[in-house]
């Protein structure tokens, strides 16, 4: 009995999760009906029902104490939860100012961003001569071989022009 | 003729440059720990674009089959598996390092995976073609009932709940249906947004759900990624290559059923390393010996877990459904290229196909002089390399890959935004690969569908149309052959790897 009272508390996600997915189906069949076309909406709003079927299913589980094995979500509240959002931060903000950056002056920022997201080691005078030189090197290589050799058209920014 | 032209192909220096290229940057990716295959495909694959698609497809089959054997040197080295697919390798690789016999396994790992490769690309050339000739009698229907095939190996793919990975499936799908619909030009689930009007490119949500979720985890600790804890003598070729002729029949045993679990969707190597290793223990005379450093153990699994390679691109190539998760990535980089997956490949262009296989053969091969290599000398480098460094690079190549595929910083948002959604929903029980299966086969059971749908209603017999027709019927009994059979084999493969770590214990 305590364990299963346990295990109910702690698998506390399901239900939220299954509202989550319930509530995204709604917005799909609420979204389908602005189509003009059957063809348009048959598909998307038969996959919108059976997700929220399926989540019914998965509260129903729920309900009955039937605990699905490892997906505890408790086990990593311990590590840095401010590292992990930085991260998404720089990596979007990369995304962003490219057009005004440019691709190589935004990519170089965010590579220089993470590595001190990542650091966990102390800054020693080596560390701070190399990693620097290591990660302009990584940026700028890969720069050439997109934009020089493969010929993508990376975004040149309107705030820096670079003079290659 | 066509055949000697396709092998000349194979081997321009272009074509053994990529495939040299390829094996060495997947064992190197494949070799850190929280790197898997798939990642290493996902990374790497935007470099291919540019490429003809043949050559894109020995680069991307490369780095693949390399990443899957790169896996068995942690997995010996340090007790920790550099991809999923090496699990079963710590068994037996790390009480082999443990006694002093650490790079003799690595040599006995590298050749193991050498011999699984050409059994599993052999297989590749023999059945490819004559399954392709039964696919092109298909019809729209068939092609429906085949994308619910491809989406009834979630059961397959999925490692903790049933019901959240078909809840997955259905997000991917939906995913899918983003943007300007296919067949009525419909504007879909965009809700007034310019950036998804383009709707979610594959491939760069694929990057974005493989690769951002691992990077957020890499930030998380301060936990080296790895650490040297043995010493290497040397590579100890001829000792190997002796113990390999041994255990031949063990050897030729194991691949085969990486193949055959490579075909089978969804099943990838850490399932094909498992069941190898168990039917090698059950037939061993020395089973005692296995879980304390038996070199049958390791050759088993690196056989089986390369085996799959080959294997797997078989339902990739013949029907467009993936077999293993790198495959699915790879899928859709040849999507990416205007290659229409399917039985037409083999007819239309075939010397894609055939240039690839012997281009399969090409990598496996060179694995033997390059994994030797790496193992003895490049090992100590690779792992030397701080999170520092090793984190923003690899965070900085999912930039500019997905900003390549179609030159659109619209796609590099959406990827680290799926990135961070994947991480929320693998922290609660769901899984990337699911949604990602949805994703890729969206549009093709969409199109089927309505297809279908338009016929069977036009004729007044859409039972008939979805259910009456042979083929049909014939890949209805694969739907539930795929859904109850992955389970089965989950099942023996888990129950023995159970035994095996108590016997450790």
């Amino acid at each position: 009995m305590t364990t299963k009272s346990v295990a109910k508390r702690r698998d506390i996600s399901s239900p939220v999760m299954a509202a989550l997915f319930i509530a995204i189906g709604a917005i799909v069949i609420w979204d389908t009906t602005t189509y003009t076309d059957a063809d348009s909406y048959v598909f998307p709003r038969t996959i919108a029902i059976v997700m929220i079927g399926l989540s019914v299913l998965l509260t129903i589980q729920w309900f009955l104490g039937w605990k699905p094995s490892a997906d505890d979500p408790g086990a990593t509240v311990d590590k840095s939860i401010p590292r992990r959002v930085l991260l998404v931060i720089a990596m979007i903000g990369a995304a962003l100012a490219m057009p005004y950056l440019g691709f190589l002056i935004a990519g170089l920022i965010a590579f220089a961003a993470i590595m001190l997201i990542a650091m966990y080691d102390p800054w020693t005078p080596y560390r701070l001569a190399v990693y620097p030189i290591a990660g302009a090197i990584i940026v700028i290589g890969f720069y050439m071989l997109f934009s020089h050799v493969l010929q993508v058209p990376l975004p040149e920014g309107t705030m820096v022009t670079l003079p290659f | 003729m066509a055949a000697f032209e396709n092998l000349v192909a194979a081997f321009s220096p272009l074509n053994l440059l990529l495939a040299l290229g390829g094996v060495i940057a997947g064992t190197v990716i494949g070799s850190l720990p929280g790197l898997t295959a798939t990642m290493a495909v996902a990374v790497l694959v935007p470099i291919t674009f540019s490429m003809e698609p043949a050559s894109a497809l020995i680069l991307m089959g490369a780095i693949y089959t390399g990443a899957i054997y790169g896996g068995a040197y942690s997995a010996i080295l340090l007790n920790t598996p550099g991809t999923p697919s090496a699990i079963a390798t710590t068994f037996d690789g790390y009480p082999m390092a443990k006694n002093g016999d650490g790079d003799l396994a690595v040599t006995l790992a590298c050749i193991a995976s050498v011999v699984g490769g050409l059994v599993g690309a052999t297989f590749l050339l023999i059945l490819a073609p004559p399954l392709a000739s039964v696919a092109l009698a298909f019809g729209p229907v068939e092609y429906f009932w085949l994308a619910i095939f491809g989406l009834s190996l979630i059961a397959a793919l999925s490692e903790g709940n049933l019901v959240k990975a078909l809840m997955g499936g259905c997000l991917g799908l939906l995913l899918s249906a983003i943007g300007v619909a296919e067949v009525s030009a419909d504007i879909r689930l965009t809700f007034g947004s310019q950036v998804l009007v383009g709707g979610i490119e594959t491939v760069s949500a694929l990057i974005g759900l493989y690769c951002v979720p691992v990077l957020i985890d890499l930030v998380a600790t301060p936990d080296k990624h790895l650490k040297v804890t043995t010493e290497t003598k040397g590579i100890r070729l001829p000792e190997a290559l002796a113990i390999s002729w041994r255990g031949k029949f063990n050897l030729i045993r194991s691949s085969v059923i990486g193949t055959l679990v490579g075909i089978l969707p969804g099943a990838g190597g850490s399932i094909a390393g498992l069941v190898a290793y168990s039917e090698a223990r059950r037939t061993a005379k020395n089973q005692d010996e296995f879980g304390k450093g038996a070199p049958d153990g390791v050759q088993a699994t690196e056989s089986a877990n390369n085996a799959t390679v080959g294997g797997g691109f078989i339902p990739t190539l013949v029907l467009g459904i993936p077999g293993t998760p790198p495959d699915a990535v790879i899928l859709g980089a040849l999507l990416v290229q205007g290659v229409k997956v399917g039985p037409n490949l083999f007819t239309s262009e075939s010397s894609i196909v055939y240039t690839f296989i012997y281009g399969l053969f090409l990598a496996t091969i060179l694995m033997l002089p390059t994994g030797l290599i790496i193992g003895r000398y490049a090992y100590r480098s690779i792992i030397a390399i701080p999170k520092a460094i090793l984190v923003p690079t690899v965070a900085f190549m999912t930039l500019i890959g997905t900003y390549a595929i179609r030159n659109s910083v619209s796609d590099v948002v959406i990827m680290v935004i799926l990135g961070a959604i994947g991480w929320v929903l693998g922290r609660f029980g769901f899984s990337a690969s699911p949604i990602v299966l949805g994703l890729i086969l969206g549009s093709i059971a969409e199109q089927g569908f309505v297809q279908a749908w338009t016929i069977g209603a036009a004729t007044e017999n859409l039972t008939g149309m979805f259910f009456g027709r042979p083929i049909s019927l014939a890949i209805i009994a694969m739907i539930v052959i795929s859904l109850l059979g992955p389970s089965i084999v989950k099942l023996f493969a888990g129950r023995n790897a159970n035994a095996d770590g108590e016997e450790k214990q």
